[in-house]
C-alpha cells in the first residue's frame, strides 16, 4: 500500500518549514529523501509519523484521505518510524524491546517470556531469515548495527506498510553500515514502502529506486534512481541549488563590491594542524576586518573548526594563535577577556535564557563593564541605557526592554544574540565567530543580519562565518574555505565565487 | 530546523502570561487571607507580641530557605541543609562547653557548615552526582555525625550567657536578635540576588548553563557558590537555634529542610514563577509561619499542622511545574 502526500504546507511561527511539498511513497520500493539542514526534512518525518500536523496539504492511504492526530495513530494506519536517536531500553533484551509495550501475557498479569522471544524470533525469521541476531541478550551489549536492526523489528511488531528510517546509519561504523543496507533492502524486496533520510548521499543512491530532493521547505526535485544512476554531483547541486534552472548563477546577483584588506592588518587568528575529533585544518590565517567564510555538507567539520576558535578545548592538537599569542587549551572565559565573541547556532540551546528578558540576556556577557568594583554592583540605569541603545541600533523589534526573550521572533532574537557582545564592549572584540547566523530567520532580518556582519568587519574586527546557506556566504564573505570529510580542501577568493565554483568545492569535484 | 529555535506556538506563550499573572497574585491572596482570617477569627493573633513572636519563629527557617535560594538560583538542591543545622547547633556549645572563647566557636560552626558545603560541591561539580543524591546522602552521615559528637545527648550547661543573648536577647526590648538577624540578612541575599553580578550569574547558570559557560560565566564556580552559601546559611541558623534553647540538639534542625524547601516551592509561584527568589522565600517562610502561629493559636494539633503544610507544598509545586519547565533533577 502506498502513502499519498499533497501539497504539504506546515507553518511555524515565521518560519515555513514545509512549502507545498507532494511525495508518493510506493509499496516495494526505497524513497529517499534529501536536502541540507533546514531543507525540511525532519519537518517532513513528524507529518508522516503523527508527530506534527501539517498546516495544509492532505495525506492519502490506499486512496483514501487519512489524519494522523498523534504517533499512535499513524502507527494504527500502518505508518511505523524508526528514529534517529535510538529509542530502545538498553537493559532489556531484544526480543523485551521488539515486544515493548505489546507483551504476551499468562494468567493475566505475567509477562510471558517464552512467548515474547517466539515472538521475536519469528518477526526476526519473516523479514531477515538468513541473519542471525541475538535476541536474548541486552541490547546495550549489542553493536550499533544490531541494536538498530532491533530497533526496525520493533517498528515492524505493528505489521506496517510504510517504515520511516531516519538517518539509521548516523551512528553506525562503516563496516556496520553495509549490513544494515543489506537488510533495508530486504525489507522493500518483501514489499514494504521504505522512506530513507539520510545525508550520505552515497549511501541513499545506492539503496533508493527514486529520491526526492527538498530545499528551504520546497520540493526541489524527483528523481528516478533505476539502475542508481544519479550522481553525488547531481544531489548535492539540487540540494542547494534553487531548482533545476542550471546556466544562471544566483551568487553574484546583487552582491556587493569586493572589500579590500590591508596587507598589514593584524592577524588575529593563526591556525596550524589545528584538530579535534571532526576537523582538521592544515593552516588559515584571518586578518582583522576581514569575513572568512566556512562553507561544507553537514558533518563536514566547518561548523566544529569555527566552535573551536572560541572554545579551543573542542580541538585535541595543534596551534593556534590569537592575536600572535598562543591559545593553548584556554578556556572559553580566556577567549572572550582576549576578544573573541561566539554567536552560536541553535540560540534558544547555546545563546539564550528562556524565561529572562531581552535585557538580561543582552547584558550577560558585559554586564561586569556596567557595575561597580569591587561588589559587583550592577549599575541598573547604565544596564537599561545600554540596552535601549542597542536595541535601536540593531533595530529590534520588542514592545521593550523587559519583555521576554521567548517571545520575540527568530530573527530578532538573533539580534540580541549579537547584541550581547556589543554590550558595554565597544571595540573589545577582535573576532565574532558566526555559527549559522541566519537559522530559522525571515527574510528582511536576514539582510539586517547580514549588514550587521558587515559593518563588524568594516570597523575592524575579523569575522569567521560558519553556514549551510550558500547564498549568505557569498553575500557576506571576502574569502571563503570549503571543508571537506573534516578538512579544509579549498580555498575560494571572492573574485571566484560563484555556485559552481561553491559546490565544486563541497563535493570534491575537479573541474 | 524551526523547533530548535523554540518558537513557541503563540496560543501557548499567551496562556502562559495569564497563568503567570493568576500565579503571581494567588499565593500573595492566600497569604493576606490567612493572615486576615487569622486576624478576625482569634483575639490573640492581630496583636504586636504575636507579631513580633512570628518573625522570631520564623527567623531560623527563613534564614535556611534563603540559603536554599542560593542553590536553587543554581539549580542544585541541598537536602543536608537541617542536618548541617544541626551540626552547627551541636559545634558551637560543645566548643564553649570545653572553653573556647564565644568568638571562636561561632566560627568554627560556621566554617563546619561551608565545609560541608565545599565537600557537597566537590560531590557535584567534580565527580558529577547529581546534588539531590550527593546531600541525601550527606545528611545521612551528618546526621551520624551529629549524635556521634553529641553522644545522642542534648549539650547544655556552662554555655555563656552573651552567646545565649544571641538568641533570646531584644533590640530595644522589642525586636529579638535572631528576627534583626533574619531581616539583616533577607534585605542583605535580596540585595546580592537582583542588583550583583553574582547573583545575575547564578541565575544564569541555572536558567541556562551551557548559553551562560558560552557567555564566559565560570559555570562549575557558580554552582560552588550555590552550595556552599545554602550550607553556611544552615549554620548561622543553627547558632541561633542553640542559643535561643540554650542548647545543642543531636536532632535540632531536621524540621527545616521540609519547610524550607516548602519556603522556597512557594517562593516559586511568585514574583518570577519557576525562579527562586529571596523576597518569594521570605514570604513562603511568613506565610509558613503565619500558618503554623494562627493554627497553634486556634488550637490545631501539630500532626493537623503537619497534613496542612504537606498539602500546600503539593500545590505550590503543582502550580510551579504545569506552568513553567521545572526540572529539579
Amino acid at each position: 500500500m502506498s502513502i499519498v502526500l499533497e501539497n504539504i504546507t506546515k507553518q511555524w511561527p515565521g518560519t515555513l518549514a514545509l512549502a507545498g511539498v507532494s511525495i508518493e511513497i510506493v509499496e516495494g520500493r526505497v524513497h529517499g529523501i534529501v536536502g541540507e539542514n533546514g531543507a525540511g526534512k525532519t519537518t517532513l518525518v513528524s507529518i508522516l509519523s503523527g508527530a506534527v500536523q501539517p498546516t495544509a496539504g492532505t495525506l492519502s492511504m490506499a486512496g483514501g484521505p487519512v489524519a494522523f492526530e498523534n504517533p499512535a495513530a499513524a502507527v494504527a494506519s500502518g505508518v511505523s518510524l524508526v528514529s534517529q536517536e535510538g529509542s530502545l531500553v538498553p537493559h532489556l533484551t531484544g526480543a523485551e524491546n521488539i515486544c515493548l509495550g505489546f507483551e504476551p501475557v499468562k494468567s493475566r498479569f505475567f509477562i510471558n517470556r517464552r512467548e515474547v522471544q517466539r515472538q521475536a524470533e519469528a518477526l526476526a525469521k519473516q523479514w531477515f531469515p538468513d541473519t542471525a541476531i541475538q535476541l536474548n541478550r541486552k541490547v546495550d551489549e549489542l553493536a550499533y548495527a544490531d541494536q538498530k536492526v532491533i530497533e526496525i523489528l520493533r517498528a515492524l511488531h505493528s505489521r506496517p506498510k510504510v517504515l520511516i528510517l531516519d538517518e539509521p546509519t548516523a551512528t553506525l561504523p562503516a563496516k556496520e553500515k553495509q549490513s544494515l543496507w543489506k537488510l533495508i533492502r530486504q525489507l522493500s524486496d518483501a514489499g514494504m514502502a521504505v522512506v530513507l533520510i539520510s545525508h550520505f548521499l552515497q549511501e541513499v543512491i545506492d539503496l533508493c529506486d527514486e529520491i526526492t530532493v527538498l530545499q528551504d521547505g520546497r520540493k526541489v526535485s524527483h528523481l528516478s534512481n533505476a539502475g542508481h544512476v544519479v550522481t553525488e554531483r547531481q544531489l548535492i547541486d539540487l540540494m542547494l541549488n534553487r531548482g533545476q534552472a542550471g546556466g544562471q548563477d544566483r551568487l553574484l546577483n546583487g552582491t556587493q563590491k569586493e572589500r579590500s584588506i590591508a596587507d598589514d592588518a593584524q592577524i588575529v587568528v593563526d591556525v596550524r594542524d589545528w584538530q579535534g575529533d571532526r576537523f582538521h585544518m592544515a593552516g588559515l590565517e584571518v586578518r582583522s576586518g576581514e569575513i572568512l567564510g566556512l562553507i561544507g555538507l553537514t558533518g563536514s567539520g566547518h561548523f566544529e573548526f569555527a566552535q573551536s576558535l572560541f572554545e579551543p578545548r573542542l580541538a585535541g592538537d595543534g596551534r593556534y594563535q590569537f592575536q600572535g599569542r598562543d591559545v593553548g587549551r584556554a578556556s572559553v572565559r580566556d577567549m572572550k577577556r582576549r576578544g573573541a565573541a561566539l554567536i552560536p547556532d541553535h540560540r534558544m540551546i547555546n545563546a539564550m535564557i528562556g524565561d529572562w528578558t531581552v535585557r538580561e540576556n543582552m547584558s550577560m556577557a558585559g554586564i561586569q563593564e556596567i557595575s561597580l568594583k569591587p561588589f559587583g554592583i550592577v549599575q541598573a540605569s547604565r544596564e537599561r541605557s545600554e540596552t535601549l541603545r542597542l536595541i535601536k541600533r540593531l533595530n529590534i523589534k520588542t514592545s521593550s526592554a523587559e519583555t521576554k526573550i521567548a517571545e520575540l521572533s527568530g530573527g530578532n532574537k538573533q539580534k540580541v544574540s549579537v547584541a550581547k557582545w556589543q554590550f558595554a564592549a565597544e571595540g573589545k572584540y577582535k573576532l565574532f565567530v558566526f555559527l549559522e547566523p541566519t537559522e530559522g530567520v525571515d527574510v528582511g532580518a536576514k539582510r539586517e543580519i547580514h549588514d550587521l556582519i558587515t559593518s563588524l568587519a568594516e570597523k575592524g574586527t575579523a569575522v569567521v562565518v560558519a553556514s549551510s546557506d550558500l547564498l549568505e556566504i557569498a553575500h557576506v564573505a571576502d574569502r571563503v574555505v570549503a571543508f571537506r570529510n573534516g578538512r579544509d580542501a579549498d580555498q575560494i577568493a571572492r573574485r571566484d565565487f560563484s555556485e559552481a565554483v561553491f559546490i565544486n568545492a563541497i563535493a570534491g569535484v575537479t573541474q | 530546523m524551526t523547533m530548535t529555535t523554540g518558537t513557541l506556538p503563540v496560543r501557548e506563550s499567551h496562556s502562559m502570561r495569564l497563568g503567570t499573572l493568576i500565579q503571581k497574585y494567588s499565593t500573595l491572596a492566600v497569604l493576606v487571607a490567612l493572615f486576615l482570617g487569622f486576624a478576625i477569627g482569634t483575639d490573640r493573633f492581630f496583636t504586636g507580641t504575636n507579631l513580633v513572636n512570628i518573625l522570631q519563629q520564623i527567623s531560623m527557617l527563613t534564614i535556611v530557605a534563603v540559603g536554599l535560594t542560593f542553590g536553587f538560583a543554581a539549580k542544585e538542591m541541598d537536602l543536608s541543609v537541617g542536618y548541617v543545622v544541626g551540626l552547627a547547633g551541636l559545634l558551637a556549645p560543645l566548643l564553649m562547653v570545653a572553653g573556647v572563647p564565644i568568638p571562636l566557636a561561632i566560627l568554627a560552626a560556621l566554617a563546619a557548615g561551608l565545609a560541608v558545603g565545599l565537600i557537597n560541591s566537590a560531590l557535584v561539580v567534580g565527580v558529577g552526582v547529581p546534588s539531590l543524591i550527593a546531600t541525601l546522602a550527606a545528611g545521612s552521615i551528618l546526621w551520624g555525625i551529629n549524635f556521634m559528637i553529641s553522644g545522642g545527648r542534648a549539650i547544655y550547661g556552662g554555655i555563656p550567657a552573651e552567646y545565649l543573648a544571641v538568641g533570646q536577647g531584644k533590640v530595644g526590648g522589642i525586636l529579638p536578635y535572631p528576627a534583626l538577624i533574619m531581616l539583616v540578612i533577607v534585605a542583605a541575599s535580596w540585595f546580592v540576588m537582583e542588583r550583583t553580578t553574582f547573583g545575575r550569574y547564578l541565575y544564569a547558570v541555572g536558567g541556562n548553563a551551557r548559553a551562560a559557560e558560552l557567555s564566559g560565566i565560570k559555570v562549575r564556580s557558580y554552582r560552588v557558590y550555590g552550595l556552599a552559601l545554602s550550607s553556611f546559611f544552615a549554620a548561622i541558623s543553627g547558632i541561633i537555634l542553640s542559643a535561643r534553647l540554650g542548647s545543642g540538639q543531636p536532632n535540632g534542625g531536621e524540621t527545616y529542610l521540609l519547610d524550607g524547601l516548602a519556603a522556597v516551592f512557594i517562593g516559586m509561584t511568585m514574583l518570577r514563577p519557576g525562579t527562586a527568589t529571596v523576597m518569594g522565600t521570605f514570604f513562603g517562610a511568613l506565610l509558613i509561619g503565619i500558618m503554623n502561629n494562627g493554627l497553634n493559636l486556634v488550637g490545631m494539633d501539630t500532626y493537623i499542622q503537619s497534613i496542612v503544610k504537606g498539602v500546600i507544598i503539593v500545590i505550590a509545586v503543582s502550580v510551579v511545574s504545569r506552568t513553567t519547565k521545572l526540572k529539579l533533577l
